[in-house]
Formats: structure tokens, sequence, C-alpha cells
């Protein structure tokens, strides 16, 4: 190639070059969240007012406007298609289909063009939805997806979205309201000084297991002084539905809801839930965490279930809601011939100096021959004859009833003598040698609490 | 049939047209009687340029490898009647030679395979806007012998780029076109050989579209070759071409008929509106340069030596939406239909969207914005706005290098002896790479499906548990990335005996293919089998044809061949989920091929004829097909084995000069291509190691979908003596099938219908596509110039063309359907097949000025 051939050719490359002119697409970025040019003309109360029948499907046909800030989402799974605003007189459920919380986080302003909307009620829970007729039968609907941005409207990130503190007595409907209209429905709540209920301490706070229960998990709070229990509610398919909750005591935030009558709280997840305080008790065990046992002896880690002298072991039951320890010789096989000696022994519980515990336990039982006797100990050591330990004895309980008794509280019994101790509470069941099976005692203890005073 | 008297018809006026020619004077008669059928390009570059027809190959429709394989190239076509119809006229419905997959047909540049290790495929983007030197091209058709390969059973051309090759001129080149792109500029310069044996070739062309004939699609190519030949003494050529064709565009998407039906048969729903500009999510890019270094040895009158040696690398991808715990960003997503609600007021309120509203139809790329920067969050030690939504793209970085040897002897006055060896090695690195973190801060390398698994277990969800909770950005892989390594090595050879009536020939290849998966990421799920090597997977494999041609004379010819072969499964076919793990198909085999042909090729002055019957089977082909399911709320893996097929049918081509300047041509292809047997298939599920279920697929005597079982075409063309041509072709296709999906075709997917039922017939029945026709004109005008105009005192020509497609602006062509693979037994029409159509009428023209 001569350099003459070589220069034309660079000539038309060069020319070649510049006609070819590039097309490199740059996106510019959508502007950043921002109140829109909407104001409401009307307020989430005045909205939920509308509705007064449970159960009615009231269609909004004027061009209500009201806006609120987003106090609840779907984040955690814990509230599916609906998400939580609130303004200045109340707050509401607002149904939407998808992913709510990309573009709906808690914390945003958003503005809803209720017009063509729907207001109906869950059980009393107001909700504002869109009404879909299936079959003949009107539902309310979460708005399609598609649909979201011709009613909701979104502005600024970052608004004020804390929960209002409260009391159990403000959660009651206020007189000359209705359920429906309680103003508190739907907000975001903070209650204080509350805790889960110790046997719910030890569940998770949803169902996970394959076929969730659409009502989800129910675990319940109450507080010292006896406020409670109030349920709170967690859907299976909330991301924290297989964690346990937090055991101690403090606040709780969580969206307020009702079913029927019924109180329910909705956390959004468990950041909501600040329970690292101490509990009201020192000790408590109500055994309602614990699967029944039919004949096959208890076993609760760090308890103790052993059968000093015959065959008759604890064994762990229910009636009606309660789940309870229970023992009975009437299935031994050698009670002819053997004293019945059991034991059920708490692990070690350490008293702090300078309050007066007390502990009280509830008790049934039935038929006539046996004793249970409650104990405590400060050398047991885990020994598999308990009785080469101390034990000092609270309370003995005769049965002698035909039928059985309801749970009898028994106590209190001051601990303040075993300050700055560790101890042991135990229950002791003893039936003589020779006793007829019939006749052998049925116990049934339960609802085991150390208070601090 | 209907089809099969068609058939007949065409065959009798074969014979019909032999008989014309038996009864004309031999003054044309061709003299020879040895010559083969092997046509060239070279023939084709003496035509005028009505035989190279548009400029604008049909490569250039398809940047994404596979698509229009069949029409490998108008460039390939050559004079063969029926070829060059199949070629130039039934692309549109993406008609493949004889049903054949891709991988049975193959393409040589300067003496090695460009094809794909892979996948088979030949990957016509690598050369894409490079036309002007890739002219010359060998191709042999369907089981008959080839100088430079074994040959695929589906046909092999090979094309010569050497710079020596290149007419000595140059070429300056625009077109305007409403198909992906809207200019393109090329120019090509060659030197022709000098006398101290250097010459060179130059070309680059520039192609882009801001808008191609789709809404919201678009292309930016770049193509640039560079070729130096070095003739030593008189036995030794050097040479040496290097070129590339880095390319991106913005492609026309898939879509259920709901969405078409609402919005328009021209609808794409990959794209969206950002602050005033159609933003694309599905971006095409390929950048893979090749460098192919010949050497030419003529050892002496009777011998010739072709030895190559190519490397290439570079890599290709698409992109697309990922999403984290957010809502689904494709508008097709199916609780975003009208037809998900039952209630009137929303099916309308839903319908109006669609009709009118780009937020809903398209991708609403201000929604995902809007969802990244919603709110912060802190995670793994950084602070700032996670991403739900980001723009990826799935790439491949390619390092592929063959060589190659040919040798080609003439033994004696009879005999053609061809023997060569290759050896092919390519490595994959297949992964996910984030481009666009669409306003977020960053993004997190997590699998959201696997943590349905097990909430309490942290390392289930994880990617790559050597880098676990690993905090990602632009430029960085996540997903999964692998290595897929490949090498091949074959000898073959060939003896051709040339006699006065009969040629016969048979060739013979043995070869030996390895490959294994290498995990880069320990993936949580399967922390023992997914990160390292995998075991390698070996075979070898022969493939033997044989064959004759009968010469009744200089114009009659009647020829049969037979092909027996087997062939190495590909690795997506045996690897389960190779994005994830190691796990193979239970039961891993050869596909075996025995094909025969037999046909009549006419070839007088005044009229060309061939006409070809085959019949081909397959046996034990493997497929894995992987997408959604419903149930399992899982990537879902269908291994399946036992692909029994018979692809058979006639073809039959015509071109009879009926005036001195005016040809007829007429092409037909009639196959039945069907699964003979049913099929054996495995589930398995991305995120869990055992296999879900066993299924028997009754595939048994579906059709084979994806191309028309049959094409017809009639054309005339005139071309003046004063340097123009015009010519206009009518195309029509017929029994086109949707292809099946296996999981319709088990006792679990009609499980409690009763048989014969209207849901019964829905689930089981094959979707058949409409037929279709097209009508398709060329035209072409050349012009030398005046003296006065002359570039550098040689002669100059200044050239025009037009090519038009679907003249009658036909806007319901399906090119191809696919039953979709995610299929909800109970509610059958939930996930509906996805297709899209074809475009309308559409142009390219042409100007071009040579000097």
């Amino acid at each position: 190639m001569n350099i003459k051939s070589l220069f034309r050719l660079s000539i038309l490359a060069i020319s070649f070059a510049t006609i070819s002119t590039s097309c490199k697409k740059n996106y510019q970025a959508p502007p950043e969240a921002a109140d829109p040019n909407i104001t409401a003309n009307t307020t989430i109360k005045a909205l939920k007012a509308r509705h007064t029948v449970s159960g009615a499907f009231d269609i909004i046909n004027d061009d209500a406007i009201i806006t609120g800030v987003v106090i609840a989402s779907d984040k955690s799974g814990n509230f599916y298609k609906e998400m939580y605003i609130r303004d200045a007189t109340g707050a509401i459920a607002v149904e939407l289909a998808g992913t709510l919380y990309t573009n709906y986080p808690v914390g945003k302003r958003v503005f809803i063009k209720c017009k063509g909307l729907c207001l109906s009620d869950y059980h009393n829970l107001i909700q504002l939805g869109i009404k879909s007729v299936s079959n003949g039968i009107p539902t309310l609907e979460s708005v399609p997806t598609p649909l979201i941005p011709n009613y909701v409207v979104g502005g600024s990130l970052g608004n004020d979205a804390s929960p209002k503190s409260v009391i159990a007595a403000d959660l009651n409907t206020p007189s000359g309201s209705t359920t429906m209209q309680n103003p508190l429905l739907g907000d975001l709540i903070k209650l204080d000084g509350y805790e889960f209920l110790i046997g719910d301490t030890k569940r998770s706070y949803g169902d996970t297991s394959a076929y969730k229960s659409t009502l989800g998990g129910q675990i319940n709070i109450k507080s010292c002084d006896g406020s409670g229990p109030f349920i709170v509610m967690t859907s299976g398919y909330a991301d924290f539905a297989a964690k346990a909750p937090e055991a101690g005591n403090g606040s709780i935030a969580a969206i307020y809801t009702v079913y029927n009558s019924t109180k329910q709280l909705i956390i959004r997840d468990t950041t909501d839930v600040k329970f690292s305080g101490a509990r009201c008790f020192l000790f408590e065990e109500d055994f309602q965490a614990y699967p029944t046992t039919g004949t096959a002896p208890l076993a609760i880690t760090g308890w103790k279930n052993i059968q000093e002298s015959g065959d008759v072991p604890f064994t762990i039951a229910s009636f009606g809601s309660s789940v309870f320890p229970k023992i009975s010789a009437f299935s031994s096989a050698v009670l002819a011939t053997t004293n019945i000696t059991s034991w059920l022994i708490s692990p070690g519980i350490s008293i702090p100096t300078g309050i007066s515990p007390k502990y009280t336990y509830t008790c049934a039982n039935r038929y006539t021959s046996g004793t249970l006797k409650a104990l405590v100990s400060i050398d047991y050591a885990g020994s598999a004859t308990p009785s080469t330990a101390t034990w000092t004895e609270l309370n003995t309980i005769q049965a002698n009833s035909s039928a059985f008794t309801a749970f009898l509280p028994y106590g209190p019994y001051d601990l303040t003598p075993y300050a700055g101790k560790k101890i042991y509470l135990a229950f002791k069941y003893e039936v003589a040698a020779g006793t007829s099976k019939s006749a052998a005692a049925t116990y049934e203890p339960d609802d085991m609490k150390i208070s601090k005073n | 049939m209907k089809k099969t008297t068609l058939l007949l018809c065409f065959l009798s006026v074969g014979f019909y047209s032999i008989a014309q020619i038996k009864n004309k004077p031999k003054k044309d008669a061709t003299k020879k009687t040895d010559s083969t059928l092997v046509t060239t390009l070279e023939d084709l570059k003496e035509d005028n340029a009505a035989s190279t027809l548009s400029t604008v190959s049909l490569d250039d429709n398809d940047l994404g490898e596979g698509n229009t394989q069949s029409v490998s190239s108008v460039l390939t076509a050559g004079r063969d009647p029926f070829t060059s119809a199949a070629a130039y006229n039934f692309g549109v419905l993406r008609f493949r030679v004889r049903g054949y997959e891709s991988d049975l047909s193959g393409t040589y540049i300067n003496g090695v395979s460009m094809d794909n290790l892979d996948n088979g495929f030949t990957p016509f983007g690598l050369w894409g806007g490079l036309n002007d030197v890739l002219r010359n091209r060998d191709q042999s058709i369907g089981l008959r012998t080839s100088t430079f390969a074994f040959g695929d059973i589906g046909g092999t051309s090979s094309i010569d780029a050497r710079a020596n090759k290149q007419r000595k001129q140059t070429e300056v080149g625009y077109a305007f076109s409403n198909r992906n792109y809207t200019h393109r500029f090329e120019i090509t310069h060659s030197t022709g050989i000098s006398k101290k044996g250097w010459a060179f070739s130059f070309s680059a062309s520039r192609r882009y579209a801001n808008e191609g004939y789709f809404p919201g699609t678009s292309y930016d190519g770049w193509s640039w070759f560079a070729a130096a030949d070095k003739r030593i003494g008189q036995n030794h050529l050097l040479s040496l071409v290097v070129f590339g064709a880095p390319t991106k565009s913005g492609r026309q998407g898939t879509a259920v008929k709901e969405a078409f039906d609402l919005v328009g048969n021209d609808y794409n729903p990959n794209w969206g509106w950002q602050e005033g500009k159609k933003r694309n999510a599905t971006i095409n890019r390929t950048n893979q340069p090749v460098a192919i270094f010949t050497h030419d040895y003529r050892i002496n009158n009777s011998s010739n030596l072709i030895s190559a040696a190519s490397f290439s690398f570079g890599d290709r991808g698409s992109s697309n939406i990922d999403w984290y715990h957010a809502d689904n960003p494709s508008p097709l997503y199916y609780r975003y239909l009208p037809s998900y609600w039952d209630d009137a007021n929303i099916k309308a309120q839903l319908t109006k969207e669609w009709q009118t509203n780009d937020a809903v139809r398209q991708i609403n790329w201000a929604k995902l914005y809007d969802a990244n920067r919603g709110q912060t969050e802190t995670y793994n030690g950084v602070t700032g706005k996670r991403s739900r939504y980001i723009q990826y793209e799935y790439l491949t970085k390619t390092t592929k290098f063959n060589l190659n040897t040919t040798l080609n002897s003439r033994i004696g006055d009879h005999t053609e002896f061809t023997a060569g060896a290759s050896f092919q090695y390519q490595k994959n690195n297949n992964y996910k790479k984030i481009i666009d973190l669409l306003g977020g801060d960053y993004f997190v390398d997590l699998n959201q499906f696997a943590e349905r698994i097990n909430a309490n277990n942290q390392s289930i969800p994880q990617s790559n548990l050597n880098n676990p909770n690993r905090v990602v950005r632009v430029g960085d892989d996540y997903g999964y990335n692998y290595d897929i390594v490949i090498g091949k090595g074959a000898a073959w050879a060939q003896v051709v005996m040339k006699y006065n009536k009969v040629d016969y020939f048979a060739s013979l290849e043995f070869s030996g293919t390895s490959f294994y998966r290498k995990g880069n990421y320990k993936n949580g799920l399967f922390p023992n089998n997914s990160y390292g090597k995998a075991v390698r997977q070996e075979f070898t494999n022969y493939a033997f044809k044989t064959g004759f041609t009968y010469k009744l004379n200089g114009r009659n010819y009647f020829y049969g061949n037979i092909a027996s072969l087997t062939k190495a499964p590909f690795y997506d076919n045996v690897y389960l989920s190779p994005r994830v793990r190691n796990t193979t198909q239970e039961k891993i085999d050869n596909e075996e091929i025995r094909s025969v042909e037999a046909g009549y090729t006419l070839n007088a002055p005044k009229i060309k004829v061939r006409l070809t019957g085959y019949y081909t089977e397959f046996h034990n082909q493997m497929n894995v097909l992987t997408f959604f399911h419903d149930t399992y709320l899982n990537l879902v893996n269908y291994g399946i084995t036992g692909i029994n097929k018979v692809h058979s049918g006639g073809e039959l081509g015509v071109e009879a000069k009926v005036l001195p300047n005016l040809t007829v041509n007429g092409a037909a292809a009639v196959g039945r291509y069907n699964y003979t047997s049913t099929q054996n298939a495995i589930t398995t599920i991305d995120n869990d190691a055992s296999v879900v279920s066993r299924d028997v697929v009754y595939a048994k005597d579906y059709y084979v979908g994806g191309t028309p079982q049959e094409a017809y075409s009639i054309g005339l063309s005139y071309r003046s003596p004063k340097f123009w041509s015009v010519s206009i072709t009518y195309n029509y296709f017929d029994e086109i099938y949707a292809e099946i999906n296996p999981l319709r075709r088990t006792a679990a997917a009609v499980q409690g219908l009763t048989e014969g039922s209207a849901e019964w017939h829905h689930i089981l029945d094959q979707t058949k596509l409409q037929s279709q026709s097209t009508v398709d004109m060329y035209a072409s005008y050349s012009l030398k110039l005046p003296k006065s105009w002359s570039i550098n005192k040689k002669n100059t020509f200044l050239a025009f063309s037009l090519s038009a497609s679907n003249l009658l602006n036909n806007k319901s062509i399906i090119p191809f359907a696919f039953e979709q693979l995610r299929f909800d037994a109970a509610e059958f029409d939930k996930f509906p097949g996805k297709y899209n159509y074809a475009y309308g009428v559409n142009y390219s023209a042409s100007v071009s000025l040579r000097f």
C-alpha cells in the first residue's frame, strides 16, 4: 500500500467517523420524592365516619382527598397487601396489592384520591380499598398494582411516624363512639411496662408450619399491674414469624386493631418490641409452652423429673386452655409393694438481696391417699436421690376430694431468708405402698411465681 | 393429505421440466459431465447486484445468536434455487432448513470452524456488518461433501475472507432502513496483491438506530476488519485477519395475546419512559474480536494443505431487571392484566390503563427508582439506600482457540482425497453483573427464593458462602459465577471417486469431546457440589456418510446420500442447573442421528431444478428447561431425556428463464418434523437437592415447533441489460406450531380431567399458528459514472438498491411461539403462551460508490 492510498484511506476513515454520530444514551434519574401539589379536603376521621354499618360497602363517589403518613407497611411480611396511614385525626388501613414498603415506606406522606374507592371493615376494622364482585359476592379488595397510581400519590419521605404512647384504658372504645369508630384503631400505639406471658416467651411469634394459619400466631402481653392480656397477632409469612419473642419487660409499639370486639396488636417487626428490662416476677412457670405428654414423663430443659421410689413420673396434661404437670399413681405397677416418691424440681433460681420475694402456685387435686409437698432447697445438686439434699417444707396438700378441685391458690410463702442464694423449688409426691390404685391421689400443680415483693 | 398432493404437483412440475429440457436442442449443454454441484460465491460476484440482493443481510436482524441460523446469510445462498429461496424469502418465519436445530449447520472462516462449542451455534453477530469482506463463500448442502470439513448434516459454509480474495477497490456505502437499525455507513478498501506478494483489506461499518422498527428498540453497532496476506514464493500464502463487531441493541420482547390485543401488535414490553426518553431494559451487547492466522501451502500440483489457527475472546451479555422483595417489574406479570380480575369495574379500569397508559403497559422506571431511594438501610456494615431493583447483565466471557489443518489431494484421474484434523478449546465464564443500581447505593447478593426455605438459616440464601452477605455495586458479579471448559479434537478423511457416469464418496470422522463445569461460587444451598471443578464429561463420537451422483448427462443428475453419526450432548443439556451446582442428568448419552437424502438436479441454461427428499432420525436427545414454577415457588429445572424425532420431507427449487431477461423462481419445502418417543423428565428445584418428581412426557407425535413445516415461494425477476433489475416474490407458510411444554404432556397435567373434555384438549392439544403469506420485492440499479466523475481515474460505479419485505403489511405474523413453561394445572390459562410479531412493511434502501 502506497502513501497516497493510505492518505486517501485515512481521509475516508475520518469522514466516516464524523458522519457516524454517536447515539449513546444517558438517562437522567427521575426526581427525588417530594410532596405533590395536592391538598387534602377531608380528614381520615371524617372519611371513616362515613362507614357506619359493619359489613357494608360504602363507595366514595365524591372527590374526597385525604393525606397521611405511612405508619406501617409490608416490609417484614406481617402485613400483606395493606398499609396504615394516619393524620392528626386518626388512622386507616389502606388495601393495595403488591409490595408496598418499597414505594410506601414508613414515614412517607401519601395523598389518596378516594373517588371510586370503597370503605368497608374487616370485623370492625375500617379499611379503604376497592370493591370487587366475584361470582356475585362483593368483597373489599386491594387496589390492583397498576391502578394504585390513579388513587395514591406519593409524597415526601421521612415524616414523623412515631408511635402514640397510650395506656391500656385508652384502647377502650370512648363513650359515645362505636367500636368501629374508635379513633385509635389502625394507629401506631406504644404501651409501656408490658411483657409476654411467660409461656408465650417460649413460643415463636407466628405459626411457621407448612400450613400457616391465616389468622397467624397469637401471643399475649400483660403488664405488671395486671393490665391485659392483649393479643399480639403475627402472620406466618412475617419474616420474624419463627423468632422467639423477647422475654423481658418494656415497651411495645404496634398497630392497634380489633376483631369484632377483641383487641389485637400487630407489630411491624421485632424492633417494635423493646422488652429488655426485668420481668414483673423473679420467676414464673405456667407450663403453657409445652406439649402434653400423655403417659410419657414430663421433660423440660433444666427441670428434674425423678422417681426416687416407684414408677410414677410427672407428665404434662391439659384442661381447657390450661397446660400443667400432672402426677397420679393410678397406673403404677408397683404400688402394692413400694412407696411412691416422685419429684419435680425447678432449675436453680437466684434470689437477689434487698427484696422480700414471695412464692405462690396453684394446684388441683383429686382422690384421697397421698400428699404433694412444696419444698425449697439451697443445696440440691442435681442428685437422682433428692432426699439426700436439705429441703424446707413450704406447704403440704393432702388430697381429699372425690372430684377434681379447682386450681386453688397456695402461698404466698416468704423467700426472704434465701436472699443472695440460689434456690430449687420442688413438688414431692408421696403415696404409701399398699394404697389401692383407685384411692391414689392425682395432683396438677401450675402457675409457679416468685414475686419481687 | 392436501400437502402431499401439493408436493406431488411440484414433483410432476419437476419431471415435466425435465421432459421439456430433453426435447430442446443441446446447444447450451454444459460441456463437462464431471462438474460437482458445489456453488460458490465467486459465481455470484460475476453477476450483477441482483444476486447479492440487499446488502443488509438477515444476520443483522439477530445479534442474539441462533435465532436465524437456518438463514445463515443471504450471501450463503449461492445459486441453488432452493437454498436461495430459503435464505432470501423464508427468514421472516424463522424457517429452518429441514427443521434442523441450529447446531446442525456450521460456518468456517479462513479454514477454521467459527461454531460455538457450548451450543453448536454459529455466532453470526461476531461479524455482523462486515458483509463486504465476507462474500466469498463455499457451501455444502445437506449430506454432500465439501473440501474443508466433514460437514454438518444441515449444511456447512466456508467463508474466504483473505485479503487477496477481496476485489481491488474502495467501496463506500450508506443504507437507510426501518428494521432494527436506521442508518448504516460502511467503507471497505482492498489493495489486491502487490508484486511483492502483499495484500491488504480493511473494512468498517457503523449501524445505529435511536429507535428501530418496534417501539423502544435501539441499535448501536460498530464493525471493523483488517486483513493482510503475504505470498512467499509460489507455494506459501500466509494470511492474517482480525475483526470485531461491538454491538449493543435494545430488544423487542415477547408478550401474551391479551397484551397484544390491548396495545397492538407492535407492543414491546421491554421499554419504559424515563424522564422523557424511552429506556429499554433488555440490551444485548456483544464484543468478541476474532483473529485468524492461515497458512495455505501448495505442496504440489495435486495437493494443497491449509492450516489455520484462530483466537477469539470477549464477552456478550443481555441485560434485564432483577429485584429483591419487591413487585415484579414486568408489565406482563399476570396479576397486572385485566384477565386476572373477575370484577367488571376493575377489569374495565385496567383495560383502559392498558390501552392508554405507558406507565402501566411499559416498564415504570420512576417506580423502580422511587423504590430504591425510599429507605436507608445498614447492611453488613454499609449504610445507604439499598436497591430493590437493579439492572443487571448476564454475561458470558469467552476465550476460544481453534487449530485446524486440511489436506486436499488429487490421486490419479478419478480420486480426490481430503483429510483434516482439528483441535478446539473454549472457556466460558458465566455470571451476572450489576450495570445500574437505579438510584440506590448498593445491592445485597442474596437468593430471595432460598430465604423461604428456612428463615433462621443465614447460610442458605447465600450466593457465595466464600463471601457471604456481600454488598455489591455496579460492575460487581453476583448471583452465580461459573466456568464451562470445553475441548474437542477431531480427525476426518474423505474419498471422492469421479467417473464418467457416477461419482461416489465416503467420509468418516472421529472426534472426542470433553467438558466440565467449574463453580466460582460456593452456593449456600449446595455447599458440597457447587464450588470447584465438576467431574469431566467425556464423549467419543463418529460420523460417517457416503453417497453417489448419477450423471445422466451434463444437465440431469440423480443423487443419493446417507449418513450415520453420533453427537456429544451440549453442556447446557447435561447440567441441570449449571448456575448453582454440578448436578447432571442421570443418564448422559450421545445423540444418534441417521439421515438419508435422494434427489434430482437439473442444471440447464434456461432452467435449474433441484428436487430432494430426506428422512432423518434423531435418537437420545437431551434437553434442560428452566423456569419459575408456581407450586414450588421456585426456579425449576426439567431434565428431559430420550427425545427422539423424525424429520422428513421434500425440497423443490426451480429457476426458469422464461424470457431472456425474465426469470421465474419457485421453491417449496414440505416437511414433517415430529417427536417419536415418550420422553422422561426429572424435575429438580434450584433451591433443593432432591429430585421432586419423575414424569413420563407423552410427547410422541407432537410437532417440533419453532419453524414452519411448510414454506412455498414463487417469484419473478427481471434483469434489464441497462443495469437495473427488479424482482418480486410471494411466500406462503403453513403448518406452524408452538413448541410444546413437556409439562403439559404428563399424566399429572390432566389428572382428574375427563378424557376428551374441553379442558383436557386445552392442555394437551398443540397450538397451531395461523398460516401466513408475505410479498417481498427487490430493485437495484447500477450506474457507471462518466469519466469526468471518476475517482482516481478508475472506473467508478454508483449502485442503488431497495429491498422491501412484507409489502402487504401483514402485521399478524408470529415468527415463533412457545407454550409458556410456567404452567398451573389448576388454572391452566393463568400462564398463556408468549410470542411476538414480525415486522410489517420493512425496507432497506442503500447506495454505494465503488472505485
